[in-house]
């Protein structure tokens, strides 16, 4: 496993320490420990089984308990499934033909896969960022007021507002302020991928899945990502795919380790780093395969 | 992060060890002759198009430019005494020289146009106040102006002379246009020259499209095109939506893809059969019969060749290259917006009516280009579906229904067959022929820049450039 974005100049990937993330993983929990930690699930999978095609089972019996204001880390090899479990999460999947979730997935304890739940609904209330930068090709304003629009009518001062709080919420309005009306394609990479979190914040979601965030921006980018997500934490329970390691070990609050479409372990950061109760966790995470 | 190899006592850096050689080849110094024949033979290819190109814009622009250059006229006193005054063209190779002596309805049945050897014109001359006016009816008149006013019988006029002397009376109602070719200056020749081009352009045909302007077919080609687009556009890009966002790939919409790229193959003119067969004598006589009640033996209304079926007929002949452009811009929206706007809870409409539709814009209008471009350049299907060779009249009036989709029209590609091949004075027409061509050229030229400007504008703004 070769890491793309790699912050720490002093790091080797061959053979990194578990007490170098278990180190960093602690430095970041005992910034964070002023917050209460939450007790109230709002993410919980019993037994999810997910197949594409219809055969090729992706995910097995994952069962999974996320807890509110939490930020929870998803690592793991290329392929293990970690992707395929966030997009259960907002049944992103179904618009992937000849695929079949099985098992219970529960937001605020309804069944998100029951028939009578409303896949807008559930979409607003779980934003969604992706690998790659997506802004639409249009002004940064709308951009933003994209998802509120389509959920309801609103005047233009409520709107003037909701933009500039989710922007500041991303911390992009410095940078946007004077040119709200120009092209968000004209934002630099790591704009972009704040002005979509932004565009995410607008539809004020309970639930935050990070697919990969950091992985096609520059180190600079990552940290002011990372940065905003711990702004976030508390407002919003954050989920977060990542192969960085030290990005996941930086600032996530509990972690979850997939091998092979199964859930090895999940526990607090803290713990995976330090003393990870599976021996196939304790190889991946000291760089022994992956 | 390879790094050199170091020194473990002083860490300085080891020297470095000569690797194998990077050397040219043998053959480098020679001269790339196989090379130099590609760049050679490529080259050419492409400046022979070019030239080719430039010959083809230059010739007609030239021959049409001249149609309108007011030329002097020259006395001819025959050797057998006869007096004609000519706008001479032109010497052609045997040494004749070719002109219009107009006045055609003195010329015994001739058509106004002579070439005659020098040696049979006993002298050549231009007098200051040659005239020449044009008419209603039988061409110009070349002669000589005594005067303007009321005749014996109160009717408003003018008063001429032919060049061999005859004494006319032309009323003021068949004189359109009084002209002193020989007392023009340069300038006055450049004016006269704009002038004249104008009025091609404004003015409608008349005397059978050897005079006048083209109006008329101008108008009538880009009120068909126009119609056209109103109903290729809606139909082609909702085509290609439902076979690109809402189709499975599957074994039908395979079939579908291939049988939409092969109507873009078909003959133009099986449409305009098509359109004849099925627009027109099918959809035309039903509406007849049950809106308007015309029975066997009336005069139909839409149940004959008119502006209305030959903008359907078009539509149909240009739908493929809409749906293929369309279904392109489409393909080319990334998959992560897609994703992006529904993960923000939006339908499958609101991702397709807000993100997609916006973001292919470009594909759209490369589509509308190419649809624009060829109807208004096409001619066969119109033949059959509505387009007549003569029709002064425009098919667009101040009175209701001020747009007359059942009227015949005239288009521009058709003129230039109809003006050259068809005209009773051939020689009168030709330089027409020119003219309109260039003006068909430039329609579709400016047409075409139009539209590629609007798209690089959107692919601008799309871009945030």
């Amino acid at each position: 496993m070769t890491e793309t974005v790699v912050t720490d100049a002093h790091s080797e990937p061959s053979s990194r320490p578990t007490s170098d993330l278990g180190r960093i993983a602690a430095d970041s929990a005992s910034r964070r420990s002023l917050l209460e930690p939450s007790t109230e699930m709002v993410i919980r999978s019993e037994k999810l089984n997910f197949f594409y095609d219809n055969s090729a089972q992706a995910l097995f019996d994952v069962d999974i308990d996320v807890r509110r204001g939490q930020v929870v880390a998803f690592i793991g090899p290329s392929g293990c499934g970690k992707s395929t479990f966030l997009r259960t999460l907002n049944r992103m999947n179904d618009t992937i033909p000849n695929t079949r979730a099985e098992g219970l997935v529960q937001l605020d304890g309804v069944d998100i896969y029951s028939p009578d739940v409303d896949v807008v609904e559930l979409r607003r209330r779980v934003g969604m960022v992706f690998q790659r930068p997506n802004p639409f090709p249009m002004s940064i304003y709308d951009n933003i007021a994209f998802g509120p629009r389509l959920h309801g009518k609103m005047t233009k001062s409520e709107t003037d507002d909701l933009v500039e709080r989710c922007l500041r919420g991303a911390a992009l309005w410095d940078e946007t302020r004077d040119r709200l009306k120009a092209s968000a394609l004209a934002l630099s990479g790591g704009q972009q991928q704040r002005l979509c979190i932004a565009r995410a914040l607008a539809n004020d979601p309970e639930v935050l899945l990070l697919d990969e965030p950091c992985s096609a921006l520059d180190p600079n980018s990552t940290s002011k990502i990372e940065d905003l997500m711990f702004e976030l934490r508390g407002n919003y329970t954050i989920i977060i795919v990542t192969h960085n390691m030290q990005q996941a070990a930086r600032v996530s609050d509990r972690t979850a380790f997939f091998l092979k479409g199964k859930l090895i372990e999940e526990d607090a950061t803290t713990e995976i780093f330090t003393r990870p109760s599976h021996d196939e966790t304790e190889a991946y995470i000291t760089g022994r395969f992956g | 992060m390879s790094q050199a190899p170091r020194n473990a006592a002083d860490g300085t850096p080891s020297p470095i060890q000569p690797g194998p050689a990077i050397k040219k080849r043998k053959s480098a110094n020679k001269p790339d002759i196989k090379g130099s024949i590609g760049v050679f033979f490529s080259g050419g290819a492409l400046s022979f198009v070019l030239v080719a190109a430039l010959a083809l814009f230059a010739l007609l622009f030239f021959r049409g430019a001249s149609a309108f250059w007011p030329r002097p006229l020259t006395e001819w006193k025959m050797e057998n005494g006869q007096t004609f005054l000519v706008e001479e063209f032109e010497t052609k190779e045997d040494g004749s020289i070719r002109g219009r002596i107009a006045n055609r309805e003195y010329q015994d049945g001739r058509l106004d146009f002579v070439a005659e050897k020098p040696e049979l014109i006993a002298s050549r001359s231009r007098p200051e106040n040659a005239v020449r006016m044009e008419r209603t009816e039988n061409g110009p008149f070349h002669g000589y102006l005594l005067s303007e006013g009321a005749n014996d019988e109160g009717v408003e006029g003018y008063r001429v002379q032919r060049p061999n002397g005859d004494e006319l009376f032309f009323p003021s109602e068949n004189v359109l246009r009084v002209q002193y070719p020989n007392q023009l200056s340069f300038i006055g020749r450049v004016g006269t020259w704009l002038g004249n081009v104008g009025r091609f352009i404004v003015e409608v045909p008349r005397e059978a499209n050897t005079e006048g302007g083209v109006l008329s077919p101008l108008v009538g080609t880009a009120l068909m095109v126009f119609l056209m687009t109103l109903m290729v556009m809606p139909f082609g890009v909702l085509a290609a939506v439902y076979l690109n966002e809402y189709a499975r790939d599957s074994w039908f919409t395979r079939v579908a893809r291939v049988a939409v790229n092969n109507l873009a193959g078909v003959p133009s003119i099986v449409y305009g059969v098509f359109g004849l067969g099925f627009l027109i004598y099918g959809l035309g006589d039903s509406i007849d019969s049950l809106f308007f009640g015309v029975g066997d033996g009336d005069m139909p209304i839409f149940g004959s060749p008119g502006l209305l079926w030959a903008s359907v007929t078009m539509a149909l002949l240009t739908v493929p290259v809409v749906v293929v452009a369309t279904e392109e811009g489409l393909r080319a929206i990334p998959r992560e917006q897609r994703d992006g706007a529904l993960a923000l809870g939006a339908t499958r409409w609101e991702m397709l009516s807000r993100v997609i539709l916006p973001g292919a814009k470009p594909g759209i209008l490369t589509g509308a280009i190419l649809a624009i471009s060829r109807a208004a350049g096409e001619v066969a299907p119109l033949m059959l579906t509505g387009v007549v060779g003569f029709e002064p009249d425009l098919p667009i009036s101040t009175e209701a229904p001020f747009l007359h989709l059942q009227e015949r029209f005239m288009h521009l590609g058709f003129h230039i067959y109809a003006v050259g091949f068809q005209s009773p004075n051939v020689e009168a027409a030709e330089p027409l022929v020119y003219a309109t061509a260039s003006l068909l050229l430039v329609l579709v030229i400016s047409l075409n820049l139009v539209a590629i400007r609007w798209r690089t504008k959107v692919r601008r703004s799309l871009q945030g450039r």
